[in-house]
């Protein structure tokens, strides 16, 4: 079920109605509703794949129960090792299993040794790579004694598959999600409306900004070779903000949601393309993500400490296992050792904590300097942008020499949309950075916006929001995170 | 939680009600479908000869361009199916109806309908479901799930203008709905134009990603034997009716042309060849002529209003060797 979708728009209401009217007296019952509505809603796109969820929840509330008795720790660890297995396991094999075949065949072909690669015809479950992290979250706190196992299987199970970040995040640590499951929520009005103004947000975000680009980026990738450079300049920049609009769009409809039925999810993203570097950038894109491999891989692998040797080893483990987390593709892997390449210099020369506050903070127009360092910063992201976007490694790199043998400067053609059409989603997406830039201090853009409008003015700016978000929703496109 | 729900139903209730006067206005809207439909029993008197087919005949050729009373019913990603229909819910009214001249492209025999609003919007104007079709969601609501929102406020933005500037409402309908454009030419017997020729598309790597989308629509398709058998029942209730079908293709760019899929032109040369025979009807095949320049296209496979001038002209010409 998208959220961008009818069936959504019935199906939020009918919880919502049925979870603070039917079930508000009971929280069993009200953590068993969710349960429910969070497996429907994952059902509506497959139902067969339910079952690796309620395998892979089992699996770690049976973990979690049996390392809180177990006190040998070589037991413990089996114990952390099997449910290490069943989940990374069964990422490997819906999500990766073609791509090692594969790679394997051609390395053989390529040292002389033809080799036919086995493919299988697997169809990757939506979400996996979420709930699979979320769930092993959980395990290996446990394992690591920072929380107490659950023994409350349907707070557990509705943890593990809450249907507003069931498929795309934000992966919650159950240190923070799971208690609140365990508590009576009660019905807050300031939150609800919060929670319905960021999914508004968020949606405007999918529907106005990344579909609308998505059109003209699927065109300019498709048939980059008609294009000259600056088109393709400008395909790139529209996929920084496709990308942006489609997965922090989600992020707040997820977090809105949420706070719908009284949780408190955390920010996912916190206005990036205003990093004035590329470490900043990084603590302000797909934060749950960044700091899970933070705490999971990157802080166990020794992190910043040891031979400079172990902190640039650390450092490219951590960006291309967050690069090839997004798909079996070698374009993801270059993305990522292309973002550690841009980390690199600040880490070695300790200026990667530099910008730890807001840029421009308490102010409206930012200095010079912070306007060249986020413009650097955001252009050396575009350029990642374009491995993360093309088909294959080879598509990415015709791209670019197509870019830099094409490089003059003209009035941009798009065959899939007339110049009108381009110039409303550039002054759509001059009006978007706007907002965001003067929201940039909040959870999310409108967060603070309209608070101390009165009420007519404040109806017309939801009102405004809404009429923009029906009529782009022509261009209805699946939400791009769906697929990793 | 009332003072929420309150809130809530107060927000959505202006919503709820534009919502249904959109439905309202929507339904009476005219659109090129229902321009077509209308202005064929308009003429159903006059019609001597019938074009049917996809956009390549939509803009390709001209019912100005012939001797006698011409009517263009084709329409964009309009597949044999509703060529087919369109013909036969008219066939009673249209008396002098003597040439049906039936559009046979690259890609026509591989498609049973082009999925998508098109067929809705199609739907809304000529009533022709396609049997396997839903219409369900379409009938409910034409502003939320047929014309769908954006398409709907271009509609309602371009008949404001058009009532601004004191246009003749007849005369000025929104004809291209799939992008909510309204072309300023005026529909004459079902024609509309393209103007001009877009140079930039004119290029090989255009020409081969253009092939690639038929290429892919027909390695992929399983419809061809339905698509035949539609084309079957459209021939032989045309020609028991005493009116003769043709077929045609429209002329498509020199250069474009030596990008098609060989194999693929040949299928089509043994299906048009075993159709004409079994049939025994005329190919008026026109997709191998290199007669027509760069000029008279709008891009390789359609024909611009130059183009199709020219190329009706064509037609007429070898359509009086039938009447002498």
């Amino acid at each position: 079920m998208l959220f961008n979708s009818i069936e959504f728009a019935i199906f939020l209401p009918i919880v919502f109605i049925l979870y603070w009217f039917a079930t508000n007296k009971n929280l069993k019952l009200q953590n068993l509703l969710l349960l429910g509505a969070s497996y429907f809603f994952y059902a509506w796109w497959d139902w067969r794949f339910l079952s690796l969820i309620v395998f892979s929840s089992t699996i770690d509330y049976l973990v979690g129960l049996k390392l809180s008795s177990t006190t040998n720790e070589s037991n413990r660890k089996d114990l952390l090792l099997t449910s290490i297995f069943v989940n990374i396991g069964f990422l490997g094999f819906f999500k990766y299993f073609n791509f090692f075949s594969e790679s394997f065949a051609q390395a053989f072909t390529l040292f002389g040794q033809p080799f036919e690669a086995s493919r299988l015809n697997i169809i990757l479950p939506v979400g996996i790579s979420f709930y699979t992290f979320q769930t092993l979250s959980y395990s290996i706190d446990v394992y690591k004694r920072k929380m107490a196992p659950t023994k409350d299987i349907i707070a557990f199970f509705s943890f593990v598959s809450f249907f507003p970040q069931l498929v795309a995040g934000p992966i919650e640590r159950a240190a923070n999600l799971l208690p609140q499951f365990y508590k009576k929520r009660n019905f807050d009005y300031l939150k609800a409306v919060d929670g319905l103004k960021q999914i508004l947000w968020g949606l405007f975000k999918k529907v106005v900004i990344a579909d609308n680009c998505a059109i003209i980026v699927n065109d300019i990738f498709a048939n980059y070779t008609i294009y000259s450079g600056s088109t393709l300049i400008l395909g790139a920049i529209f996929f920084a903000f496709q990308i942006y609009g489609d997965f922090s769009g989600y992020s707040d409809i997820a977090i809105g949601t949420a706070r719908l039925f009284g949780f408190n999810i955390m920010q996912n993203f916190a206005f990036p393309y205003f990093s004035r570097d590329i470490a900043e950038f990084w603590r302000r894109w797909h934060i749950s993500l960044s700091t899970w491999f933070r705490d999971y891989l990157y802080i166990p692998l020794g992190g910043s400490r040891g031979s400079i040797n172990k902190k640039i080893r650390n450092i490219f483990i951590i960006f291309i296992v967050s690069g090839f987390w997004h798909g079996a593709n070698w374009t993801f892997i270059i993305w990522g050792a292309l973002n550690a390449l841009y980390f690199l210099p600040l880490f070695l020369l300790n200026k990667n904590r530099n910008n730890l506050n807001i840029a421009a903070e308490g102010k409206i127009i930012p200095t010079i300097n912070e306007v060249i360092n986020i413009t650097l910063t955001f252009s050396i992201t575009v350029f990642a942008w374009i491995f993360f976007r093309a088909e294959s490694v080879t598509h990415a790199f015709s791209f670019i020499k197509h870019l830099v043998n094409n490089l003059y400067i003209e009035i941009p053609k798009i065959l899939v949309v007339g110049k009108w059409h381009l110039f409303i989603t550039c002054i759509l997406i001059l009006i978007f950075t706007t907002i965001e830039w003067m929201g940039r201090e909040g959870q999310y853009a409108i967060e603070k916006y309209s608070s101390n409008w009165n009420r007519v003015s404040k109806w017309l700016f939801y009102y405004l929001i809404l009429i923009s978000i029906f009529i782009y929703s022509t261009n209805q496109q699946e939400f791009i995170y769906f697929q990793f | 939680m009332k003072s929420f729900f309150k809130k809530i139903l107060f927000f959505i209730f202006p919503l709820f009600v534009a919502a249904i006067m959109m439905d309202l206005y929507l339904v009476n809207m005219n659109s090129l479908y229902k321009e077509k439909a209308s202005g064929l029993l308009d003429h159903a008197n006059e019609i001597e000869i019938l074009i049917l087919g996809n956009s390549h005949a939509t803009y390709g050729v001209d019912p100005s361009g012939f001797s006698t009373f011409a009517f263009n019913i084709a329409n964009v990603g309009q597949s044999i199916y509703f060529d087919k229909e369109l013909t036969l819910q008219n066939l009673n009214k249209l008396k002098k109806l003597k040439y049906v001249l039936i559009s046979l492209d690259y890609h026509s025999l591989y498609f049973s309908r082009q999925r998508g609003e098109r067929n809705i919007w199609s739907y809304y104007g000529n009533g022709i479901k396609y049997p396997t079709d839903n219409y369900k969601k379409a009938d409910i609501s034409p502003f939320l799930f047929g014309y769908d929102p954006k398409v709907s406020f271009s509609l309602v933005k371009k008949n404001i203008l058009n009532k601004w500037e004191f246009r003749n409402e007849d005369y000025f309908i929104d004809y291209d709905v799939e992008l909510g454009v309204s072309l300023t030419d005026t529909t004459m017997k079902g024609y509309i134009s393209f103007s001009g020729t877009e140079e930039f598309v004119f290029n090989n790597e255009y020409y081969i990603n253009r092939i690639k989308g038929f290429d892919n629509l027909i390695n992929c398709s399983t419809e061809k034997e339905l698509v035949l058998n539609e084309l079957g029942q459209l021939i032989s209730t045309l020609q028991s009716n005493g009116i003769k079908p043709i077929f045609f293709s429209t002329p498509t760019f020199k250069e474009y042309n030596t990008f098609l899929d060989s194999s693929i032109i040949n299928d089509n040369l043994i299906d048009s060849k075993n159709l004409c025979k079994r049939y025994n009807i005329e190919f008026f095949d026109y997709s191998i002529n290199h007669d027509f320049i760069k000029d008279e296209f709008f891009n390789p496979d359609h024909l611009n209003k130059k183009g199709a001038a020219r190329f009706s002209k064509m037609l007429d010409s070898r359509l009086k060797l039938y009447n002498n």
